[in-house]
């Protein structure tokens, strides 16, 4: 094939410099360290509760993004209302913003002397400064991910299948099982693997509104920071490195997931 | 099935899509709608099948009120122009879908379901691609599959929106040939849109012209050749 070895020289250039040589510094730091080291670190209450927290929310909201972004992105594409291109356009805008704003501007909105914070402390519903509270960060920054991956795949069904199905006799509820839910899945799964990736890493727009207590609102990742911060490299990258293998796990097991439905429910 | 048309009529927003139309069409009938594209026959097919709400009007199946039935109560076999196959299932599971959508007091067994799928298979003459999935079929190929899902309900009506627009002359041909048998032998109402005047009078018992939402004529096609009403079916059948 006529350029291979130009463009294959190129991706394996830019992969090793912008993706394999950080994974391999942070593996080198961990083997300098020791399995013992590691373990030792990880192993300590205010790690393991951090890495818990980290994952379970980050696990949430990007469950959360998987329903509420393929309903927003179905809106998007199917329905024609004012201000649709509007709202079309503020999907991406947790993108663009930087994460601390929008950690700053939820916390503004959520504190217990917020706006929204003052409605629901009313009913004692706290959200700034506990989980709850991070995992709205979390939520914030994954939707686009889902919706932005689910959008072309819906604006490629074609109304007539929908059709076709009432017309022998399905119920809405039959055809949104049976024939959109199959079509939707490979993207929907996509993206709730982005969304969990983007929030498992996130630290911008958690760090304002979490509190950061230990053992109760402190993520993995202000946790590397900490120890950064003493200077205490080692454990810092004993932390990395923990949450590299369970990221590696969980995507591992969304692609099992996505070959298992994709042989299962066949050429989409 | 005999299905009664009266004064139906149809606007999109202030655009009048059809003017009231009145059209008779007798049991076991193969009726052609045949006119240039905004003539309104897709739409009159549409409000038959229910898929779009007339603005006037009544439908009357076997002398009943079928104004107000849903789709889904209907029971007309559609074939849309773009077959509409459901591309993440085979051919099997594709004509069996209407079957299994049953509630289960009456979905037929899983034997009877694949006793049917596999007598349609053979109807439409492709008993060997059972297993295969819509892309991995030709579009005369995918037509046919869409014709046996449509019967696999067992409908009261045929509907089918220009069925063979997509394929080539030859391929065409024997399609032609092909749903005219189906319909012989399943003695079906059936009603098909057309825009090329050959097609509705080579296949069609019946052909009704029509023309910016009106029927400029009905009648069998040797007469509607030898005597057209107006000047538009003069010139449309002659192009």
């Amino acid at each position: 094939m006529p350029g291979l070895g130009l463009s294959a020289g190129i991706t394996f250039a830019m992969l090793t410099l912008v993706v394999a040589l950080p994974i391999g510094a942070l593996l080198w730091q961990g083997a300098e360290f020791g399995a013992f080291g590691i373990w030792a670190t990880i192993n300590r209450d205010r790690v393991r509760a951090a890495l818990w927290l980290s994952f379970r929310l980050s696990f949430l909201a990007a469950c959360f993004n998987l329903v509420f972004g393929v309903i927003l992105a179905w809106v998007l594409v199917r329905y024609r209302f004012p201000g649709r291109r509007i709202l079309d356009a503020a999907v991406d805008l947790p993108f663009a913003l930087p994460t601390a704003v929008a950690g700053i501007a939820l916390t503004a909105l959520y504190a217990p002397n917020g706006v929204l914070g003052g409605l629901t402390s009313q009913i004692g519903w706290q959200v700034a400064y506990t989980p709850w509270g991070i995992w709205l960060a979390l939520v914030f920054v994954g939707l686009p991910f889902v919706t932005r991956t689910v959008q072309p795949v819906i604006d490629e069904i074609e109304p007539e299948v929908e059709e076709a199905s009432a017309t022998l006799g399905a119920s809405r509820w039959h055809a949104l099982r049976h024939v959109i839910a199959p079509m939707l899945m490979p993207a929907a799964l996509t993206g709730f693997a982005l969304s969990l990736a983007r929030a498992v890493g996130e630290y911008g727009s958690v760090i304002f509104i979490a509190g950061n207590i230990p053992l109760r609102t402190e993520i993995a990742p202000l946790l590397i920071v900490i120890q950064l911060e003493e200077y205490n490299y080692g454990a810092a990258g004993a932390i990395g490195l923990a949450m590299l293998a369970i990221s590696f796990t969980m995507l591992l097991t969304i692609n099992l997931i996505q070959i298992w439905s994709r042989r299962r429910i066949g050429h989409v | 099935m005999h299905i009664q048309i009266d004064e139906i009529a149809k606007d999109f927003g202030t655009t009048t899509a059809l003017h009231p139309v009145s059209l008779s069409i007798p049991s076991g009938a193969l009726v052609a709608l045949l006119g240039p594209s905004g003539s309104g026959k897709t739409t009159l097919l549409r409000i038959l099948g229910g898929l779009e709400l007339r603005t006037s009007g009544r439908v009357m199946f076997n002398g009943q009120d079928a104004t107000g039935l849903l789709v889904q109560e209907r029971r007309a076999g559609f074939v849309f122009q773009s077959y509409a196959l459901f591309r993440h299932m085979t051919v099997f599971e594709n004509i069996a879908y209407g079957l299994r959508a049953r509630p289960r007091a009456n979905r037929p067994p899983k034997a009877e379901i694949e006793r049917r799928v596999l007598r349609l298979l053979d109807l439409i003459q492709l008993p060997q691609i059972a297993a295969r999935y819509p892309t991995q079929l030709s579009g005369g190929q995918r037509q046919r599959v869409a014709l046996a899902r449509a019967l696999a309900i067992e409908p009261r009506m045929l509907l089918l929106d220009e069925p063979f627009g997509a394929l080539d002359a030859k391929v065409r041909k024997e399609l032609c040939q092909g749903l005219r048998n189906i319909h012989d032998e399943t003695g079906l109402t059936t009603v098909f849109v057309t825009h090329d005047q050959e097609e509705g009078v080579e296949l069609a018992d019946l052909v009704v012209v029509m023309s910016m939402g009106r029927i400029e004529q009905i009648g069998k096609p040797a007469d509607i050749r030898a005597r057209p009403a107006t000047a538009f079916v003069r010139d449309f059948i002659r192009a």
